[in-house]
């Protein structure tokens, strides 16, 4: 019976690094984390809501690390 | 100049535009199904990048989104994430089916499960899931089109003509140019949206608080209740901010609209760097919305539909001619998801239906023609759903964002090799087990314990296949390795083909 090594792990060390740098950081966006950091009332960075502002600091890391990937020709 | 003439001639304007286009990918156009149906496999970066995110973003990112944060204050932001998530799936996910498509020559997303799961009954599932759900979006598109319309002309265009005169200028240039027109015209209005509703935010932002930065601190003081979570209402729970960034990310991915784009990339680096840059424009569409929508809570705080915040605000305080072109940019949105979702149910009724089960054998020509008479057919259907009020489909709109979402096990099994497989009763059960869970948590008991419905029907069908699964026959040996094997040898070796 023919069966593959699963695809759901990476195989390289580079792969390990950015896929895990891509969940740490996508779990900073999904509760409970999004709940217990950037649920503050106070503004933040030109007077953006504190959870606006780290979310889209958070989202433009993601985006750099999908470019990272493709960059790296993963 | 009145404000509504400047809205609807520079809507008509575009349509027109729209039109030339369709007329000239007509010319360009060979007599070749896959060149109707899937752009010939040839849609470079920008043409396919464009084509994505403007069809990706409905009639909702429009006006809906505003309408969110408006009523559920800066929890909508949320709406980043499941976009940022889109790329990855892109990238990962989308890439595996474009390569599967290249190498056997799938044309629907019934294609690829039902060559490897070896099974008619999962390609009619597939099908009657794909068209189901989608179907009823165009319903949604189509009223959002008739709304647009029907504002921008200050009533004197009524609601039905004018879904009617959209649907027809949709349905118009897709049967002249297949998705060649439909890419084109995609280009246009991915470029107009997007400049339309951050011009729109903008001028707004400025006119009304002097600039953005002045809004938020307007915001923070009078209405601080809208920047925090769970929101006014309480909306945004943990369960709903995570079940919504899953069924708007996956469940929308798994459209066929967007599956079979996926299909049509020119090359894997097209695809890859597809997944990688879309989250750029989804995501930052986003960032205008909120300006509007909190804004409007300031400004307009008692308006009875906060869908209608964005053009409420245009007409109230922003100059006729941008108020026209913002208004032909959310008839853009809402007209590019419009004719994707034609131009999908059309490739999987002429493909999975009628070149399947009840004419094979026949010539290119003939399966074209099927096709533009199958658009003629839902332009019809959509258009009576739309002017029409039916309780039924109250309940089945509900269900659709969800519903795609339930290929998700059987898609996943074929795209990522591993050493327990999938089979077609695992499948067949978990997308039944998983629709019918839909039934109970989006209609009867509305998103239990907190957690988004569809989350929980993607749960039980996950759930059911890997049960069924592990008792049933998997996929033949040949199979297996034929297709696990193209992917393998595509992810590791760089090899599509």
């Amino acid at each position: 019976m023919t069966r593959f090594r699963s695809h759901f792990l990476p195989r390289t060390p580079t792969g390990r690094r950015l896929v895990g740098l891509f969940l740490v950081l996508f779990a900073f966006t999904q509760p409970p984390l999004v709940y217990w950091i950037g649920n503050r009332e106070e503004p933040w960075i030109g007077g953006m809501p504190f959870l606006y502002a780290y979310l889209l600091v958070l989202y433009f890391l993601i985006i750099g690390v999908l470019i990272l990937v493709h960059r790296r020709g993963l | 100049m009145e404000a509504w003439v400047v809205a609807t001639g520079l809507i008509f304007t575009y349509l027109v535009a729209t039109i030339v286009l369709g007329v000239i990918a007509n010319r360009r156009m060979s007599v070749d199904l896959e060149d109707f149906l899937l752009y010939g496999r040839k849609a470079g970066f920008i043409v396919l990048y464009l084509t994505v995110v403007a069809t990706y973003h409905s009639a909702f990112a429009f006006l809906g989104s505003g309408g969110f944060f408006y009523t559920h204050g800066i929890g909508f932001w949320a709406a980043g994430a499941w976009t940022v998530l889109v790329g990855a799936i892109t990238y990962v996910l989308g890439s595996r089916i474009w390569a599967l498509g290249k190498t056997f020559g799938y044309i629907t997303p019934a294609d690829l499960l039902a060559d490897f799961y070896e099974s008619d009954a999962v390609r009619v599932v597939t099908a009657v899931v794909s068209v189901l759900f989608t179907i009823l979006y165009i319903q949604v598109q189509a009223v959002g089109l008739g709304y647009i319309l029907s504002v921008a002309s200050g009533d004197r265009i009524s609601f039905e003509l004018g879904t009617l005169i959209l649907l027809v200028v949709a349905a118009g240039y897709l049967i002249a140019g297949g998705l060649r027109a439909v890419y084109w015209t995609d280009v246009i209005q991915g470029i107009w949206m997007y400049v339309a509703v951050w011009a729109g935010a903008l001028v707004l932002a400025f006119k009304l608080f002097g600039g953005p930065f002045e809004l938020w601190r307007r915001v923070a003081a009078e209405r601080p209740d809208l920047l925090t979570l769970p929101g006014p209402e309480g909306f945004f729970t943990p369960g709903m901010w995570f079940g919504m960034v899953v069924v708007l990310s996956f469940g929308i991915i798994f459209q066929p609209h967007l599956l079979i784009r996926y299909y049509t990339a020119v090359s894997a680096r097209t695809i890859k760097l597809l997944g990688a840059t879309t989250p750029i424009y989804l995501m930052t569409l986003f960032m205008p919305a909120a300006l509007v929508g909190l804004g409007g809570a300031l400004v307009m705080p008692d308006i009875a539909i906060p869908d209608r915040i964005f053009p409420e605000m245009l007409f109230a305080h922003a100059p006729a001619w941008l108020t026209g072109a913002i208004l032909a940019g959310a008839t853009a949105a809402a007209m590019s998801t419009l004719d994707s979702m034609l131009h999908a149910n059309m490739t999987v009724l002429t493909r999975d239906v009628y070149q399947r089960y009840i004419r094979t054998g026949a010539s290119q020509d003939h399966y074209i023609l099927i096709g533009r008479g199958i658009v003629v057919a839902l332009l019809a259907v959509g258009y009576v759903l739309s002017v029409n009020t039916f309780d039924f489909l109250v309940q089945l709109v509900a269900l659709s964002g969800s519903g795609a979402l339930q290929l998700m096990p059987a898609v996943l099994g074929v795209c990522f090799p591993g050493r327990r497989l999938t089979t077609k009763a695992g499948v067949i059960a978990g997308i039944g087990a998983g629709l019918a869970t839909l039934c109970v948590t989006l209609i009867l008991v509305p998103h239990p314990l907190g957690l988004h419905g569809g989350v929980w029907g993607l749960l039980v069908n996950f759930a059911v296949t890997w049960v069924v699964s592990r008792f049933t026959l998997p996929p033949s040996d040949v199979t297996v390795s034929r297709i696990h094997g193209a992917v393998e040898r595509f992810v590791y070796e760089g090899d599509p083909a």
